[in-house]
């Protein structure tokens, strides 16, 4: 039994020992499609090294060592002059079939040749790939000896020389071709229909809206570009028609740069803070355009800096936010106008406490528990402008937004307890004495004086989510329930109305139906109660893709604002929609 | 004489072995290879023939205590850019976040379930998580019958979490390689839901790596099949490849 043992234990390892044989470690200095043939044709290569084809792949190889120990101190010594060298295993027969060939294919280039890419000679890059694909269209397929041997410096000193000599030109493109670039973007047709609203105002809305993205990534640098633009049929129209909605809008404009454990990022940028579903009471970095639908996220990006440390399990943020930009306003026909069934003029320009370009500072730590129960947490700290705003009436009845100052304390959390997740955001809000702007404001109703201060304020959300998988045949099903809860601490000052806040004792119950098939249909259906003010909306939203390339979404929506009260839906007034949105992508 | 060594020794490995030493060893077999990159695409078939594709890069590192990965969806074109992010956890809930570029927005997702379809296909999460003997039990021997004219182990096992979408799995693993051949799901009535076969293995640096992957629903008759391509391990992926951060990147 043990002589049996013994023997099947030699035999194991003798075939191991020969599986292990079969391969070697090599350092790949790049690797090409075979359609970018002609940015290997710019590399200039130590002559030990060879080219291989596989497929559509072409690569730069260099030695083939028993043990990764060699390859590392191999590639150590190369990645001087290739910084993107490799470790890779490779067959051993490629280089046996290598050495074959070169007994039988004399090099191209003798040793008294001058290296292509020599300092001493000039070079024309073009040329050179002429005489290249040349030689390569005498060799067979597979390997190709004499490409390889045509970049070969036999000159000791003139071994890693190359890149510098080659044409800006060709440096650019491999540039390029070393970065990633993408484009992506979609083009959507809006038609929303109001069979309720209040009068003279628009009774349907046409928009076409259209979003481009670029990005662009090399190494550890990334940048990212983004564009909106928007049309209404209704701006097309005579002058009481249109509603100002019409717009070519630089969304982001951004660079990041990565290192071990930091992050630096300076630019123009949308960031999303929040866990619930409804309203994020703490995504206060950007705020919305008020010329798009309230009912769709719509951002304006934010020029700011920002340095990240990363931590195992989190990230530490400070971010710079360098000036407060102006807001446009939808003009009055349209329907979501937000001042009633009045046309009141609206001066764009931003009253701030101090000045637009007074920096705000934000500070965030962010992270994930390993418990039983995770949780992921983020707290944050602002001293700066506020993303909540309060609207000021001069006495030429025209509107302008206002912009003051606060200490403001944020936090959102999610934690996960088996199939549902429980939800916290809150916002405390310390402001800066002096937040009357405009000390000549009327009110239009009363026509007194509106001077009121804004107070401190504390704003907080709970949610729950559950999912009921395989609620019926594959499709999950999610129950979430929302509460959102404002409240100002200083009376006297401006309240919730005043400041056009409508969560403010509002409870959310909804549902979201997966059908969990390939077009990934959805249905959302959620109902909003205010227990304060008495109000209600009711809304339906089904989504699917068709074709792979559109989308369609389908949504109703009912509001049924406060009889009593002149809260946020009140003034935009009662109304029923249907909208159809088809988008294209690419 | 020689050669009726060698005979015995092969004849050796086809005794008789127990579900549970079949299981470790294609475990065995099917890890070690410490991190991968590759391309998938996944094709849903459904009742009616209709086939719609889509593409994901993905990153698997492995861990011991559970695998981590990142699949980021190139196409469809609406949803390119949304990335996946999980941390398997053999003793609990896995981590799930879900990045969706439009809003900016990382989402948490509770994965308590592990039964759901993934992304409307056949496939459920814990389908598509790497294979762990430990997450199963086992009783007897396994069989050796012939499959595709290849000798296999034929043996069943019940999966040890009470999340699971299943009440049995049956597998067919090869005799000589041990890597899995196919696998048939029953589901929590006993009855037969899905059968996977698993295709196109290959050696990648010397290590087994599945090339392409195909579950078919006996229930509602649709399918789905999911290939890798141009896969590369021990490309030096570490931890930190996984932080939440890559998501935004």
């Amino acid at each position: 039994m043990i002589k049996r043992l013994t023997l099947l234990s030699l035999i194991s390892s003798s075939l191991l020992i020969a599986a292990q044989k079969e391969t070697c470690y090599s350092v790949q200095l790049a690797s090409y499609l075979q359609k970018n043939e002609h940015y290997i044709n710019s590399v200039a290569y130590p002559k030990e090294c060879k080219r291989f084809s596989f497929g559509n792949i072409k690569a730069i190889r260099c030695g083939c060592f028993e043990t990764f120990e060699e390859a590392k101190t191999e590639a150590k010594r190369l990645k001087k002059k290739f910084r993107h060298s490799l470790i890779v295993t490779t067959k051993k027969s490629r280089f046996a079939i290598e050495k074959k060939k070169e007994l039988t294919e004399p090099s191209v280039l003798t040793s008294t040749d001058k290296h292509p890419f020599s300092k001493t000679e000039a070079t024309n890059a073009k040329a050179l790939s002429a005489s290249v694909k040349k030689d390569s269209a005498k060799s067979a397929t597979g390997f190709e000896l004499k490409e390889s041997e045509a970049f070969v410096s036999t000159d000791e000193d003139a071994e890693y020389y190359g890149y510098e000599d080659i044409p800006t030109k060709l440096k650019i493109q491999y540039y390029l071709y070393e970065s990633e670039i993408g484009m992506q973007g979609h083009v959507n047709l809006i038609g929303q229909s109001y069979p309720t609203r209040p009068n003279n105002k628009h009774k349907a809305n046409l928009t076409a809206t259209a979003d481009f993205e670029l990005d662009f990534k090399k190494d550890d640098f990334s940048a990212y570009a983004k564009i909106h633009v928007q049309g209404d049929s209704a701006d097309t129209k005579g002058t009481s028609e249109q509603n100002d909605r019409s717009f070519v809008r630089m969304d982001e404009l951004y660079g990041t740069y990565d290192f071990e454990n930091d992050q630096i990022m300076f630019g123009k940028n949308i960031r999303f803070w929040g866990a619930l579903e409804v309203r994020n009471i703490t995504d206060t970095f950007n705020n919305q355009d008020l010329r798009s639908d309230p009912f769709e996220t719509d951002k304006l990006g934010a020029w700011n800096a920002t340095y990240t440390h990363y931590t195992e399990t989190g990230e530490l943020s400070a971010i710079v936010k360098f000036y407060e930009e102006d807001r446009k306003l939808s003009a009055f026909p349209y329907v979501y106008y937000p001042f009633g069934e009045v046309d009141l003029p609206y001066n764009d320009s931003l009253r701030t406490q101090e000045s637009n370009t007074r920096p705000s500072i934000y500070l965030k730590w962010a992270g994930s528990t390993d418990s039983e129960y995770t949780l992921d947490y983020a707290v944050m700290f602002e001293n700066g402008y506020d993303s909540q705003r309060y609207y000021t009436v001069d006495a030429s009845t025209t509107v302008t937004e206002n912009a003051y100052l606060v200490n403001k304390f944020m936090t959102f959390n999610t934690l996960v307890v088996g199939s549902t997740l429980f939800k916290l955001e809150g916002v405390y809000a310390d402001v800066k004495d002096g937040a009357v702007l405009d000390k000549n404001a009327i009110n239009l109703t009363t026509g007194l004086a509106d001077t009121k201060e804004v107070g401190d304020y504390y704003h907080l959300g709970l949610g729950v989510e559950h999912t009921l998988t395989q609620f019926y045949g594959e499709a999950d099903l999610g129950l979430i329930a929302e509460y959102y809860r404002y409240d100002t601490l200083e009376s006297g000052k401006r309240d919730d109305i005043d400041l056009f806040e409508v969560f403010q004792n509002d409870l959310f119950v909804g549902l979201r139906y997966n059908f969990n098939e390939g077009n990934d249909a959805s249905i959302v259906t959620g109902a909003i109660f205010d227990l304060e003010y008495n109000e209600e909306v009711y809304y339906v939203e089904y989504e699917a893709r068709i074709a792979d390339t559109f989308k369609l979404k389908l949504d109703y929506r009912f509001i049924d604002p406060s009889p009593t009260e002149e809260t946020a839906f009140a003034r935009m007034g009662k109304h029923q929609r249907i909208s159809v949105n088809a988008g294209y992508y690419f | 004489m020689k050669n009726i060594i060698i005979l015995m020794i092969m004849s050796l490995s086809l005794f008789a072995m127990s579900n549970q030493e079949v299981a470790q060893k294609n475990d065995a077999v099917m890890h070690g290879f410490k991190d991968s990159k590759s391309d998938m695409t996944m094709t849903l078939v459904n009742a009616n023939g209709q086939k719609r594709e889509r593409n994901m890069k993905m990153l698997v590192f492995e861990k011991e205590g559970g695998d981590k990965s990142l699949m980021e969806f190139i196409s469809p074109a609406d949803v390119k850019g949304t990335k996946f992010l999980s941390y398997s956890h053999i003793k609990k809930n896995d981590d799930q976040w879900l990045y969706l570029p439009a809003l900016k927005r990382v989402k948490r997702i509770a994965s308590k379930n592990k039964s759901g379809a993934f992304m409307g296909s056949e496939f459920s999460y814990e389908d598509l998580s790497s294979f762990d003997a430990d997450k199963y039990s086992y009783s007897g021997d396994a069989k050796i019958v012939t499959l595709n004219g290849k000798k296999v182990y034929m043996g069943s096992r019940v999966p040890v979490t009470e999340n699971s979408g299943y009440t049995k799995q049956v597998s067919w693993t090869d005799t000589k390689t041990f890597l899995t051949q196919k696998v048939e799901y029953y589901d929590r009535t006993g009855e037969l839901l899905k059968t996977a076969t698993f295709e196109k293995y290959n050696k990648i640096s010397g290590m087994w790596r599945i090339g392409q992957m195909s579950m078919v629903n006996h229930q509602n008759d649709k399918s789905t099949t999911l290939e890798w391509k141009n896969e590369k391990i021990q490309t030096g992926l570490r931890e930190k490849s996984f932080h939440k951060r890559v998501l935004k990147k």
